[in-house]
């Protein structure tokens, strides 16, 4: 990478360290060091509830994603807006009235410190170990493209973020996520422009070849449990899962109490409301740009340039055969592509079904490339990772290059502070300050939370280095998140139930994680955004069942 | 449902419903 870009990228890691560590002026106190003294403006708080939601894997996987598979994907968050304003109404007044420090905090006043210690440690497991996944994604992907260990990607993403985070808290976290999200959309629209022009057909022409090439079905209406996106699951089972993350997932709720009040802590989940179907569809826009910029000019077999070099030096005779295979396909593809574009609106039937073919042959030899390049228990991720990396690195402007690299390096800094913050609150409110010395003084909390980020930096960085060996063991820790993520809202629900009580949260939250389980092991085809409606919906009628005890109506 | 919370309701709706609309007509336009 030229000089510039590594020039743009370090000033920036500098410049953000120093801001967000200069924010410690304002954290003499736990108040401050974990909600910014309640004091922060709706628009700072909007925006970090933002950032801290767009990490690296948006910027390179999922737009990688729209490379590949086009649009689809934005079905997954038509449940937002609404789930967005029913915590308006719920949830959000009441966490912010209480005066808590988190989530689960407010779970011990209305039933039991049980219930409490086992949300908090559920959260505690699953997002610890996501934390890891958040810096491993962009490390393993810098590691290949730039061929240095993944170890230096982990430390140029962690150290930085976990120092500002420690050192600086909330408020650090905040103001930061503010400028890395000003930096990710500059960069995201800063890279249509140049695809918009570096494209050799106009727009127009340009979204009729992806529309051809189905990159531009967007919306799936038919009604199936087990197909990951359609309109469906995106409307109930997205609500359900934006419901139990804006409102019950520490990382989120702990943003929105750093709001002035409850009108602002409102206000503040309405930027997302309006505007993240929009930025995630513009994310998804500039994937599906990529694909029809990469028509016309040739793109490598693997975008992975380790995988490339590896698949050549092992069986040169064969990589020339496949490599071969491809360049006529792809010449063909492009070749329709131009026969699309010539084509008027209304004729052009026969050459939207030559296109369609042509990137179906495409397809069909880069999945036998990557048949041959899986290697069973070696490490890989997945090429899509590398489209985005690719073009980034080859066909930007010296300067746009450093800016997107920083782009990618500021998402995955923004979520992961945000997780850090959280994770560290509920370390110490919830477990420390709850069960080890509730009577030891503000200073002494504020050292220990110092502590407990800087802990869970560390162990995040050491997730991050080993995730490639830690795969399958990620992947069960993240299945099993996926088991509880409905049930713990099923429990907040509950909690707003007259009459319920706790041991009908308690028996309700492991009675949803275990339909959650059988669904999963029974009917593993059901997509897992219906899990959260299982669980939720199990943990609520349990919960009830037992409010209506004979002892729950005499308490 | 409170006055307040059925016009923020509202927009919020509104403002979904304008985005699916253009997403529909990208997919309509473009995809066939």
């Amino acid at each position: 990478m030229h000089w510039i870009n590594w020039a743009i990228v370090l000033g920036y890691l500098a410049y953000i360290s120093i801001d967000g560590i200069r924010r410690a002026k304002g954290t003499k106190k736990l108040e401050g060091y974990f909600l910014g003294n309640r004091s922060l403006p709706w628009w700072v708080v909007g925006l970090s509830v933002m950032a801290t939601q767009l990490s690296a894997i948006t910027m390179i996987g999922t737009t990688g994603q729209g490379a590949n598979d086009g649009m689809r994907f934005v079905q997954f968050y038509f449940g937002l807006p609404v789930a967005l304003v029913i915590l308006g109404v719920t949830l959000v007044p009441f966490l912010h009235r209480a005066k808590v420090y988190t989530a689960y905090e407010f779970l011990e006043r209305r039933f039991d410190a049980r219930t409490r210690s086992l949300t908090s440690l559920l959260f505690l497991l699953s997002r610890g170990l996501s934390c890891g996944t958040i810096i491993a994604a962009p490390a393993v992907v810098f590691s290949s493209i730039f061929g240095w260990p993944v170890i230096w990607s982990v430390a140029l993403i962690g150290v930085p973020t976990v120092l500002y985070t420690m050192i600086g808290g909330v408020q650090a976290v905040a103001w930061t996520d503010v400028k890395q999200m000003v930096l990710v959309i500059t960069a995201i629209v800063a890279v249509i422009i140049v695809l918009l022009v570096r494209i050799p057909v106009g727009p127009d022409d340009a979204l009729r070849i992806a529309g051809a090439a189905g990159r531009l079905d967007i919306f799936d209406f038919e009604f199936t449990l087990t197909r990951q996106y359609t309109f469906w699951s995106g409307i109930i089972g997205g609500t359900f899962l934006m419901l139990s993350y804006f409102g019950t997932d520490q990382s989120q709720v702990q943003r929105y109490l750093t709001a002035k009040s409850v009108d602002e802590a409102r206000s503040s989940h309405l930027i997302s409301a309006y505007w993240k179907i929009p930025l995630q569809a513009l994310v998804l826009l500039v994937g599906v740009l990529v694909f029809v910029f990469y028509v016309f000019t040739p793109p490598p077999l693997y975008y992975n340039p380790a995988q490339a070099d590896r698949m050549r030096a092992a069986d040169p005779v064969a990589y020339a055969a496949v490599a071969q295979r491809y360049d006529v396909a792809l010449a063909q593809r492009a070749e329709a592509a131009r026969a699309l574009a010539d084509a008027s609106h209304a004729g052009d039937v026969a050459a939207r079904q030559a296109l369609r073919a042509g990137d179906q042959a495409v397809a069909a030899v880069r999945a036998d490339a990557m048949r041959a390049a899986t290697v069973p228990g070696a490490k890989s991720v997945a090429d899509v990772n590398y489209i985005i990396p690719h073009f980034v690195l080859n066909e930007l402007p010296i300067g746009l290059t450093g800016i997107f690299i920083a782009a990618v390096i500021a998402a995955a800094m923004s979520a992961v502070a945000g997780e850090l913050a959280s994770l560290s609150s509920t370390t110490v409110i919830d477990l420390y300050r709850r069960w080890v010395r509730p009577e030891a003084d503000d200073a002494h909390f504020l050292k220990v939370s110092r502590a407990a980020t800087g802990a869970w930096g560390v162990f995040a960085c050491v997730v991050a280095t080993f995730a490639a060996d830690l795969g399958s063991l990620i992947e069960v820790v993240n299945r099993f998140g996926s088991y509880f993520y409905g049930s713990i809202l099923g429990v907040f629900l509950l909690a707003m139930i007259p009459r319920t009580r706790g041991s009908g949260a308690f028996y309700g939250l492991i009675a949803g994680m275990a339909a959650v389980g059988a669904v999963n092991f029974g009917a593993p085809s059901v997509a897992f955004l219906w899990y959260n409606v299982i669980g939720a919906v199990t943990v609520v009628s349990v919960g009830v069942l037992f409010g209506r005890t004979p002892q729950a109506a005499e308490a | 449902m409170s006055a307040p919370f059925r016009k923020v309701l509202l927009r919020v709706l509104a403002a979904e419903l304008v985005a699916w609309a253009l997403l529909f007509a990208l997919q309509f336009r473009y995809a066939g």
